[in-house]
């Protein structure tokens, strides 16, 4: 994978460590060129050193370097190798160092990166991208020729995004292939790319990928300055980017999105977002994302408004269960029995009669044998998946009923509780409410309602005070932007939706012409009567 | 962070929706004017209409004193001693009526909620809650109406809704109108439904100033005080055509009486819990404002910045609620010297500022 257009933008940095040698020229003497080498990258088994002497000139003597696996042999062969070897001119005439050296680099070497490297540094950071260098004796320069090629996954369905109707392609683990897949959907020159290379050691490749002229200019700064600031050892993730560079230490909310869509990704740059995708990882991330960015689904574009308005209005109701319902449970069970119509209150009391346990307590056990469950079910072997649902089932269900540890409501409390968590299109955001539900547990276990009313105002004023990049993150609700509300709790038609849906920062433009509505022409041979626009919004 | 305005601002929608919310605080829960009986809401409307003429002169002394707050205006026309000592005077003011609200919610708390909860803990977690908020800044403050009153206003719709399938609803009560004539309407409503609510819009006239632009954003203050003023004119005509004007008249808070007769639906007992939910809104949002004027005041008045007074004046107003002995001396002094108090600072300040602006602008011109 070449890395053509890496910026080096790691100025005034640190590095992690202070051994890092200074860059070393090299020397004209292939000898010690080697012995380098070798004292920088040892003698590991998957670097190939082949030596190549002209056995017509003495004087010509060649070496190539290449990581085996990270470069396609046949690429090697056929594009380095073979060229050299077979070249005839380079066998029969005394030709000097540097003659070869232009020779080669100009007119024998059938591939589209050559680079020329002078210091050890520069040719080790490209033979780690796979690479083939050619060392020449008695040159100070070496060439490099791209032959990178490595085994990679095929690009295959999103394991945790899926949807019913849409694309059902994800990213891969490949920065290249990810890049190319958004540059297929929005084939535009306003696309801009630019790559970073972030950690000393992963060395791992960063994209930054938006529209010029639609994402905020002061967001993208925002961004570079945040990227160039990361001074670690490893960048394993995307999670790695999002935790060095997203707002706000405190806070439980993610404030930057995650996806393995491609499409999810080309929708949000189309609105203003910037995505960022991480080499090694299928999770590119996108950012700024505000709280109601967190519920939209790529699929709410695939299928009808009706519907996706509805899915999405169920959403925001599944994340107040899941927040809720437990501690609602406890509080209402624990100060405000009144509450509740006489004939489910004597049928909860006679149930909770032969629990010996307080509401807490109960709702604490089953909630955390779920969690217990639930990272079960992700760790355990594939085989034995099944077994860990008929447990689960005994264990949640009937059996502790029976067996009288906890009521037959609870359980269908956790049960619906859980469920409703998995509605919501981002883990992300799913997985702050599972820690807050804890929360809201212990504080609806000693003040009710009340405290649970409290709660919500604690996370309400902390929600209003965060910021994603700038972008306030209960934008557009609070502070409003009413115009801005066509697809936040719902999603109007796609025609009516003129103006990008975007947060304060993003530019406002127009995305789709005026009169969309599809209508039948009145009269055959006259054109459709001009109206004003939809929803009578006025140009940027 | 990055793009942080310099100075703190809302915009209009936001001054909108804090007019409502604030004006709707606890007000319909209680039925004001119950002394005009089945008149209660004409008492309702001569209070607003008393209150929007307030306002108009509110919103003038604003509209000359550009891009200050009550506290310059003061010190600029009744000089910097005096006029210190009167913007001290309405910080304790903001904060004592902060105080009223966090004791009113306590004690509701206590009444509807948490019986066995000591207040002490309620009322902290209120202040906190408050404290919380105006440390994040104004720009926080004035985001939360825009969540807040489309679920109050939800949870309203659901509560008349319902009142109207139940058949509950009888405009009838409201009748014979105007019974012993117009005097006991007017007394009724002056001054004490000018005191509150519509006459605490005072409070804005320390918070025009943070508008994004200067002055004050007309259309959307009158719409919204208008707008929720007959709001506030229609849910005290709802609690007497439901309970009629005597029942109505003696209860603590005849709106939970109201909500109270929905019993009979079969699928919910109760919804005391939306009653309670509003009256928590309500009385958060009044007594957080109330809160960021005094703290906003006091800051001003001795250079300090903001957050340097929140929790001072946070402990102030707590501590504060507990001197009251009890909900009927609450009450009491609520109803009795408050109000005869309330009218100072809430129209004759006003007033001799608007009369110096007057003078001023008169004595300039002379001079010119």
């Amino acid at each position: 994978m070449p890395q053509n257009q890496q910026k080096g933008r790691k100025t005034g940095k640190d590095p992690v460590e202070t051994s890092v040698p200074a860059p070393l020229p090299l020397n004209s003497s292939l000898e010690v060129n080697l012995q380098e080498i070798g004292k920088r990258i040892g003698s590991s088994s998957d670097i190939v050193i082949r030596n190549f002497t002209n056995e017509s000139l003495s004087s010509l003597s060649l070496t190539f370097i290449y990581i085996d696996g990270l470069v396609n042999a046949d690429s090697v062969n056929q594009t380095v190798l073979q060229p050299l070897m077979e070249n005839v001119t380079l066998k029969g005439d005394s030709i000097t160092a540097e003659a070869a050296f232009s020779m080669i680099k100009d007119q024998m070497l059938p591939v589209g990166g050559v680079k020329e490297g002078k210091t050890l540094e520069v040719l080790l950071a490209m033979l780690f991208e796979g690479y083939t260098l050619i060392l020449f004796e008695g040159l100070q320069v070496a060439l490099a020729a791209d032959t990178s090629g490595w085994e990679k996954r095929s690009i295959n369905e999103p394991t945790s995004q899926g949807v019913i109707r849409g694309p059902k392609e994800g990213f891969t683990e490949s920065l290249r292939t990810g890049t190319s897949m958004l540059r297929r959907r929005l084939k535009t020159t306003d696309l801009r790319i630019e790559e970073y290379k972030i950690g000393q050691r992963t060395q791992t490749g960063i994209a930054i990928i938006y529209l010029k002229g639609i994402a905020s200019e002061q967001v993208l700064t925002e961004i570079r300055r945040r990227l160039d600031a990361i001074n670690t050892d490893a960048i394993l993730e995307s999670n790695y980017i999002e935790e060095f560079i997203q707002d706000g230490g405190l806070t439980p909310f993610p404030t930057i999105q995650n996806t393995e869509r491609p499409d999810a990704v080309a929708g949000g740059i189309l609105e203003g977002q910037i995505g960022i995708i991480i080499d090694g990882t299928p999770f590119a991330l996108l950012a700024p994302s505000t709280f109601f960015n967190f519920f939209q689904s790529s699929e709410d574009y695939y299928q009808r408004y009706d519907i996706s308005s509805f899915l999405r209005l169920i959403r925001y109701g599944a994340f107040f269960v899941s927040m809720l319902l437990p501690a609602l449970y406890i509080a209402v069970t624990t100060f405000h029995q009144e509450m509740l119509p006489t004939t489910l209150l004597i049928s909860l009391a006679a149930q909770r009669e032969g629990v010996p346990l307080p509401a807490l307590a109960e709702a604490l056990l089953m909630e955390l044998t779920f969690d217990v469950l639930r990272e079960a079910g992700v760790r355990m072997p594939r085989t034995i998946g099944p077994a860990i649902s008929i447990v689960g089932a005994l264990v949640l269900g009937q059996a502790a009923v029976q067996a009288g540890l906890v009521s037959a409501a609870m359980v269908i409390v956790v049960s619906f509780t859980a469920i409703s968590n998995f509605v919501i299109p981002s883990l992300a955001i799913a997985n702050s409410i599972r820690l807050i539900r804890f929360v809201m547990m212990f504080i609806a276990a000693s003040l009710g309602l009340f405290g649970i009313m409290s709660f919500m105002m604690v996370l309400l004023i902390h929600m209003a005070g965060l910021r994603s990049f700038g972008v306030p993150y209960l934008s557009p609700v609070a502070p409003m932007i009413p115009r801005y509300l066509k697809d936040i709790f719902i999603r109007v038609p796609l025609w009516s939706m003129t103006m990008r849906p975007k947060t304060d920062l993003g530019k406002e433009t127009r995305r789709q012409g005026p009169n969309q509505k599809p209508q039948p022409v009145e009269g055959a041979n006259q054109p459709a009567p001009e109206q004003p626009k939809p929803q009578g919004e006025g140009p940027a | 962070m990055l793009i942080m305005p310099k100075k703190e601002q809302v915009s209009s929608l936001q001054i909108a929706f804090m007019i409502m919310l604030f004006e709707i605080g606890s007000t319909p829960l209680f039925l004001l004017g119950g002394k005009a009986k089945q008149d209660s809401w004409l008492a309702m409307c001569t209070g607003s209409a008393a209150g929007f003429i307030l306002l108009l002169l509110l919103m003038w002394i604003q509209h000359r004193s550009l891009d200050t707050d009550l506290i310059g205006m003061l010190k600029f026309h009744f000089g910097k001693v005096a006029g210190s000592f009167i913007g001290g005077v309405y910080g304790l003011y903001f904060a004592y009526q902060s105080m009223r609200n966090v004791r009113d919610l306590g004690e509701l708390t206590a009444i509807t909620m948490l019986p066995r909860t000591p207040m002490a803990v309620t009322m902290l977690v209120f202040v906190l809650l408050a404290l919380y908020a105006i440390w994040k800044g104004a720009e926080v403050i004035f985001r939360l109406p825009e969540v807040l009153l489309p679920v109050m206003i939800f949870f309203y719709i659901v509560l008349v809704v319902l009142l109207g399938i139940m058949g509950s609803i009888d405009f009838g009560r409201l009748a014979p109108v105007m019974e012993g004539g117009l005097m006991p309407i007017v007394k009724a409503a002056l001054p004490d439904i000018v005191s509150f609510p519509f006459g605490q819009m005072i409070v804005f006239l320390m918070l025009w100033s943070l508008w994004e632009k200067p002055g004050v954003p007309v259309k959307y203050t009158l719409n919204a005080y208008l707008l929720i003023s007959l709001f506030l004119i229609f849910m005290n005509a709802l609690n007497v055509a439901v309970l009629g004007p005597t029942i109505a008249g003696i209860s603590q808070l005849p709106f939970l009486k109201t909500v109270r007769t929905l019993s009979n639906l079969k699928f919910v007992e109760r919804l005391d819990i939306l009653v309670t939910v509003q009256l928590f809104l309500g009385l958060l949002i009044k007594m957080m404002l109330f809160y960021f004027c005094s703290v906003k005041a006091i800051a001003e008045l001795t250079g300090k910045p903001a957050k340097w007074w929140v929790f001072p004046v946070g402990a102030v107003i707590y501590g504060a609620s507990f001197l009251e002995r009890d909900y009927t001396q609450h009450i009491a002094i609520g109803l009795g010297p408050s109000l005869k108090l309330d009218p100072v600072f809430q129209v004759a300040i006003p007033l001799l500022l608007a009369i110096s602006i007057l003078v001023r602008s008169g004595f300039k011109r002379s001079t010119s």
